[in-house]
């Protein structure tokens, strides 16, 4: 069997059917932290209740910290990460929302925890279901956020994540986001890898300037106006610098698997007129309208996001140069503005004609129709009145 | 202003980093001094300084690093034998604040 990802011939007793929260306690397993504080509720995920059992059958050596709250899992997470133990932890919508202002201090403390998030809507009203709302509260606060498509990639980006956010030259939180309920509860074929090759791959944990070493000293001091400046910009330089260690990081786990990854990655770009942007497991469906649509000789393609921070604008300019229409797909929404996504390839592109998609809010389908409807209208001339598109609650003329 | 090479990642502080501020200007008129054959080198006032002004060499009490006191009196609060009082600043004491013989 060769694998959808390589024509390397794949060792189909490697493949087990898990869903996306089991592929990532799979992962942790396999990477062994030595804290994992979490707190079991608000909602969470699946990936604890999997991870907890593997270290009740002794087959991790973690310790489960179960916390009051997620503020203080994550606070946890980084005196763990900073005196010298490697720390990772998960959680979901109103969790992360909780956490945040220790997410912020992770980051400027430069504490590298990677956080497994189920992406899913925040209150209210009470939704469980997966939206990228929460992911985007994290948005500014410093961390690697990488927005996975499958349960392969979930498996695949926190093995990768502990390389990227413990490489020197970046020593930050890495934050990988699986859209809650269709990749945290959906099962499919994910393939896992050795053990020892994981174990050899992440390495042993090597803080640079651990809190339980022999020299002392003071961690998260107040800084005035002048250093509080300088330490932001050396943070912000540290999280640029993510991007550029990648491809080794990407390139060196390809070896192990055949899968080599990109921070984006283009469907029928080579000759698209007119294509979209899309972060997320919806990236499926946008390739099915993508078929769809070239069977009918329409010149249209999809470039998937993965890396959201740092933003790989580069690439993507690179990827939208000779595109005459652009439609952004964002799971989030910023009220009063535009949406996360749009905003940074606005920023990224100089294509004149780019629509705003606001879709899957609290876990609304975004059917292959939706899709093909919004490029219908990008062959329109554009709408100046109604700049945003709510895929599923505005009506488009279809095109028969 | 830019100083990123002295800033370690995550901000971390190590001793030495910083020049000592010189913290005497705090003082009113007045600072602490040691009358050594009252004093039983308990350490009590090292452990109560606030601001690392007490200076302590091989375990045994030195006498006061006057640029780190600012004058607080807590060391005369604490001192149980009445071996540390106030003097005014001009005072003829040493340059740590000794009086009366030698250190125990």
């Amino acid at each position: 069997m060769t694998s959808w990802f390589t024509d390397k011939p794949q060792d189909l007793r490697r493949f087990r059917v898990l869903t996306g929260g089991q592929a990532v306690a799979e992962a942790l397993r396999q990477i062994d932290p030595d804290v994992f504080p979490v707190y079991p509720i608000t909602p969470q995920t699946p990936i604890i209740e999997a991870f907890a059992q593997c270290v009740a059958d002794g087959r991790s050596h973690a310790r489960i910290l179960t916390a009051e709250s997620e503020h203080s899992a994550m606070s946890a997470a980084v005196g763990a990460a900073l005196a010298g133990a490697r720390a990772m932890t998960a959680t979901a919508s109103q969790g992360l929302a909780y956490m945040i202002e220790i997410v912020y201090l992770a980051a400027s403390l430069r504490a590298p925890v990677v956080i497994a998030v189920g992406n899913r809507a925040l209150s209210g009203p009470i939704n469980i279901h997966g939206d990228h709302s929460d992911g985007m509260l994290a948005r500014d606060s410093g961390v690697v956020q990488v927005y996975v498509t499958t349960a392969q990639e979930a498996y695949d980006w926190m093995v990768m994540g502990v390389r990227l956010a413990e490489h020197g030259e970046v020593l930050l939180p890495v934050m990988v986001g699986l859209d809650g309920f269709t990749l945290t509860h959906s099962a499919e074929p994910v393939e896992i890898l050795a053990d020892a090759a994981v174990q050899e791959f992440v390495g042993p944990y090597a803080y640079p300037y651990p809190l339980l070493s022999e020299v002392a000293g003071t961690y998260g001091a107040f800084a005035m106006p002048e250093h509080y400046f300088e330490i932001k910009r050396q943070q912000i330089a540290a999280l640029e610098r993510a991007e550029a260690v990648l491809p080794a990081i990407t390139r060196s786990f390809a070896k192990l698997c055949g899968r080599q990854y990109a921070p984006l990655e283009g469907y029928c770009m080579e000759d698209a007129e007119r294509a979209m942007v899309i972060m997320g497991s919806q990236r499926g469906t946008a390739q099915e309208a993508v078929d769809k649509l070239r069977e009918r000789g329409q010149k249209v393609g999809v470039v998937t996001v993965r890396l959201f921070r740092p933003f790989p604008r580069r690439d993507l300019a690179e990827q939208l140069r000779a595109v005459q229409a652009i439609a952004v797909f964002d799971r989030a929404s910023t009220p009063g503005s535009f949406p996360p996504l749009y905003l940074d390839t606005r920023a990224a592109v100089r294509t004149p004609r780019v629509d705003s998609v606001i879709y899957g809010l609290g876990g609304r389908d975004l059917t292959p129709d939706d899709i093909v409807a919004v490029f219908d209208r990008l062959k329109r001339p554009a709408v100046d009145a109604d700049p945003i598109f709510y895929a599923g609650s505005d009506e488009i003329e279809q095109e028969r | 202003m830019s100083f990123p090479d002295t800033i370690r990642p995550g901000a971390l502080i190590r001793s030495g980093d910083q020049p000592s501020p010189d913290m005497s200007g705090w003082r009113v008129d007045r600072k602490p001094a040691v009358q050594w054959s009252l004093c039983v080198d308990c350490l009590l006032c090292w452990a109560f300084c606030p601001d690392s002004a007490v200076v302590v060499e091989s375990g045994h009490f030195a006498g006061f690093h006057y640029p780190a006191c600012k004058g607080c009196e807590i060391c005369v609060a604490t001192c149980p034998t009445g071996a540390v009082a106030m003097v005014p600043e001009t005072s003829p004491v040493g340059p740590r604040g000794e009086m009366g013989g030698e250190a125990r």
